[in-house]
């Protein structure tokens, strides 16, 4: 789409200064996403996928190598306001509603209020009735499509998911994928997500970066062709199993090449 | 994250290899020494050209220096204080615990009890203080105080490890049939050792607390005397000599149950 | 854990008793801080009614011991406090001690406040300062208040030097904590859409620390009204402190009590009224951990 932007990461290496010396997070990792796509990064625990999101959100700063957003710096497209972000917990505001939590991400970016962008998000998260409820008065998939639709309101031009649905169940899980889907082909924005979910990567993805522990590098990067839009029928189909299997495969022995006491993965297909 | 990452990432360990990450440390340490440093440095220059010659603000150095003149001053009170305080400590502790007893075997009275021992810590006990003078002989109030002071964060910690439910352990005593006694005593018991030490690191310093406020409304001997009689004096270097060796007596009694938790790898939640 | 499966009925029960146990919890929290009048007024009672408990043992003592030449009853406490001869002067005593608690009050918080946004905001200032401030925290103020004396003079500044000293260290741990507890995903996301520094602040770290302020000052109260009347007993001669010194000095016994009594009294109605906006706001402010 004309307004997304298009991502270049290249030999980027990231080491961490501990008490215990230095962690080799990321190590010549390196690709591409045009315009308007959707890509998953997968890998055992540790192999610094969450370290490569927050990169590309310059909320870490890279030790070596250069990510490119649209041609600029993650860090001019911070300032230009043009990132969205969702994490594993939803972290809402307690204390204020739906609807101004949604209205948070405009205030942080000092961007003017637009009342009918934030009830439109609300109707398309399915959250219409909800407008004035706090945090603690939904359940935990409310408040993860809540803080998803406060990634979006900003209209950014490209979004990063941590784990947005990790601590769903599977059933909700779906439902929100199905969602989560449709709101990507509506928006047409860039989407970068981490998952531990091979099956959640497969449905989302046009490519899946998988990625090893110790140091955290790309093994292999997984096209995934099916055609738009995917739905539940596709999750009982032969190819898309199939296609698990083999990105569960690269990820197994992704995990034996890791040196020893390497992260335990907890990866469900 | 597998526990070598967690370790990895988490600062401020025990180490070894210093030379290797002393960058690391002057990075972490670095400031707090600047600012400590400033501050003493500070101190010492004001103390100079502050009025009264040293005899409002004296300077570091006079202040080690009367610590060491006047330790055989110090030292007696120190010890007078410390004893009222555990007395004190003592009978507090002794309270506390009846209630906290009397919270487990009657449930219906838990709430009832931290209300009303709510109330003891609201006492301003400045203004109750000079009551006890009235009451008590000496050094009664000064053991009275330190009590009052310590009855209530004793109990609130007493009965929240009594009364913790260790749900379970609970279905285990349950399904193996194990008496309730023998289940206070072997579950119960044990599993508040944490709440026990939060308690004693609280109420050590607190009970000091107490009998030195009572020294300062009357009394012979003991710490808050002593810094009673330097401020009419005017005698700065031993009133901060005195401040300095109670934040000490403090801090020691703080590292006392740090150690007494390090001994008791259970409680390791205490040490964070 | 190993437990829990040997007892997979048990276990079911348990968690079961977990889930409603906190539906629950959640529940009361809401329609109390729906209807802040009526938890107001628990409050105030749960304050109050503790109160009358150890009057009625004072009188119990006061009646076993009618050859005590100190002792006076509650009854004549309250009478005093209601139309005693030295009523004026006890009110003047009052708001003297009061103002004091409440200018030290303002400067502790509002000080916790400026050096926890500072704190909280660069990792470097905060390394800088916070050992020291826990440090100094350590420092038992009721024993230092004479060199404070020294250094500060006879004057009011001293009642409210020694009060904010208490009341600064606990306040400013209980922000700093508070404001930290702003889910990290929270301060990312500011950060992430470009949010300024002042914006974060405003928006996201002074309401989080909210909890904390309140149940901070509510735990300092004693110990700072303590601090101030004891700064009026040695130091300034104004205010409660000297009252309750002076009737003890002139043997004037029943207007030592009513003093006691009255300051005794808004002391626990103070912390009865702090306890009321913990949980009133505590239920607002507090950042729930769990992601279900
Ligand atoms: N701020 C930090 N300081 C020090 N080390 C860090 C920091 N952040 C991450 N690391 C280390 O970098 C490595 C990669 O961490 P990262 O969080 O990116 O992994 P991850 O792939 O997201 O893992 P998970 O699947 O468990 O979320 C780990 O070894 C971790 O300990
Ligand atoms: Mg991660």
């Amino acid at each position: 789409m004309d307004h997304s932007l298009d991502i270049a990461v290249a030999d980027v290496c990231k080491t961490f200064a501990t008490a215990a010396g230095p962690v080799e997070a990321l190590t010549d990792v390196s690709f591409t996403v045009p315009a308007g796509g959707f890509v998953s990064l997968v890998g055992p625990s540790g192999s610094g996928k969450s370290t490569l999101l927050r990169s590309l959100a310059s909320l870490e700063t890279p030790t070596s190598g250069t990510i490119s957003l649209g041609g600029s710096t993650p860090r001019q497209r911070v300032r230009a306001h043009e990132l969205g972000m969702a994490f594993q917990d939803s972290a809402l505001l307690p204390w204020r509603s739906v609807q101004r939590n949604i209205a948070f991400a405009r205030e942080m970016a000092g961007l003017p209020k637009d009342k009918e962008y934030v009830d439109e998000l609300i109707e398309l998260v399915g959250l219409r009735g909800f407008e004035k409820s706090r945090p603690a008065q939904l359940s935990g998939g409310m408040r993860q499509r809540v803080s998803i639709a406060r990634a979006l309101v900003t209209r950014p031009k490209l979004l990063l998911l941590d784990e947005p649905f990790g601590a769903l169940d599977e059933m909700l899980r779906e439902k929100l994928n199905l969602e989560l889907q449709r709101i990507w082909m509506h928006e047409g924005i860039t989407t970068v997500m981490v998952t531990h979910s091979v099956a959640e990567a497969v449905l989302l993805s046009d490519a899946i970066v998988v990625m090893s522990a110790r140091p955290g590098r790309v093994v292999e990067i997984v096209d995934v062709p099916f055609a738009r839009p995917r739905d539940a029928e596709l999750l009982g189909s032969d190819e898309f199993f199939r296609l698990c299997a083999r990105v569960s495969d690269v990820l197994r022995s992704a995990e034996a090449s890791a040196a020893p006491g390497g992260g335990g993965a907890d990866v469900g297909v | 994250m597998s526990a070598s990452e967690v370790t990895a990432a988490r600062p401020g360990l025990p180490l070894a290899g210093l030379g290797r990450r002393a960058g690391w440390w002057v990075v972490r340490y670095g400031p707090a020494a600047l600012v400590l440093a400033a501050f003493v440095l500070l101190w010492n220059w004001y103390a100079g050209v502050a009025p009264g010659e040293g005899r409002l603000l004296p300077t570091p150095a006079q202040v080690v220096t009367a610590l060491g003149d006047d330790w055989n001053i110090i030292q007696p009170a120190l010890l007078v204080t410390l004893g009222s305080a555990g007395r004190g400590l003592a009978y507090g502790a002794a309270v506390a615990a009846a209630f906290a007893v009397l919270a487990v075997a009657v449930p219906p009275l838990r709430r009832p009890i931290a209300r009303q021992l709510t109330i003891v810590f609201c006492l301003p006990l400045a203004a109750i203080a000079p009551l006890l003078f009235l009451v008590l002989e000496l050094p009664g109030p000064h053991v009275a105080l330190a009590a009052i002071s310590v009855v209530f964060p004793i109990y609130i910690s007493l009965a929240q490890g009594l009364t913790a439910r260790h749900e379970e352990w609970e279905d285990l005593r349950a399904v193996t049939g194990g008496g309730r006694g023998r289940y206070f005593c072997s579950v119960q018991i044990p599993a508040s050792t944490r709440e026990l030490l939060v308690a004693a690191r609280i109420a050590l310093p607190t009970a000091v607390l107490g009998t030195t406020l009572a020294e300062y409304f009357g009394g012979a001997r003991g710490i808050g005397v002593l810094m009673i009689n330097s401020l009419a004096q005017l005698n700065a270097p031993r009133a901060y000599a005195l401040g300095i060796v109670i934040t000490l007596v403090c801090a020691l009694s703080f590292a006392l149950v740090e150690l007494v938790a390090r001994a008791l790898p259970w409680t390791e939640e205490l040490t964070r | 854990m190993s437990q829990a499966t040997t007892t997979g009925a048990a276990g079911t029960t348990t968690t079961g008793r977990v889930r409603r146990s906190r539906a629950g919890a959640t529940g009361t929290a809401r329609s109390q801080s729906d209807r802040p009048l009526r938890l107001l007024a628990t409050e105030l009672l749960a304050g109050i009614g503790p109160l009358l408990v150890l009057m009625l043992l004072w009188q119990v003592v006061y009646l076993t011991l009618p050859e005590n030449q100190f002792l006076r009853g509650p009854l004549e406490a309250v009478e005093f406090a209601v139309s005693g001869e030295n009523v004026g002067e006890l009110a003047a005593a009052l708001l003297s001690t009061f103002t004091m608690l409440l200018a030290g009050y303002l400067i502790a918080v509002l000080v916790a406040l400026t050096l926890a946004s500072v704190v909280t905001a660069s990792a470097a200032m905060a390394r800088a300062i916070m050992p020291l401030a826990v440090v100094l925290g350590v420092v038992p103020v009721i024993v230092i208040t004479p060199v404070v004396i020294m250094l500060v003079g006879r004057g009011p500044a001293t009642s409210i030097t020694v009060c904010v000293m208490i009341t600064f260290f606990s306040c400013f741990i209980s922000i700093v904590s508070g404001m930290r507890s702003a889910a990290r995903g929270i301060d990312d996301l500011a950060a992430v859409l470009g949010g300024s520094g002042w914006r974060r602040l405003v928006s996201v770290r002074l309401p989080s620390s909210v909890p904390g302020l309140i149940s901070a000052s509510k735990l300092a109260l004693p110990a700072s009204l303590s601090g101030v009347i004891l700064t009026e007993y040695i130091a300034t001669g104004e205010g409660i402190g000297t009252f309750i010194n002076l009737a003890r000095a002139n043997y004037r016994y029943v207007d030592m009590w009513g003093g006691i009594f009255v300051v005794v009294l808004l002391s626990v109605l103070a912390y009865s009224l702090l306890g009321f906006l913990e949980v009133w706001l505590g239920d607002r402010y507090v950042v729930r951990r769990s992601s279900r």
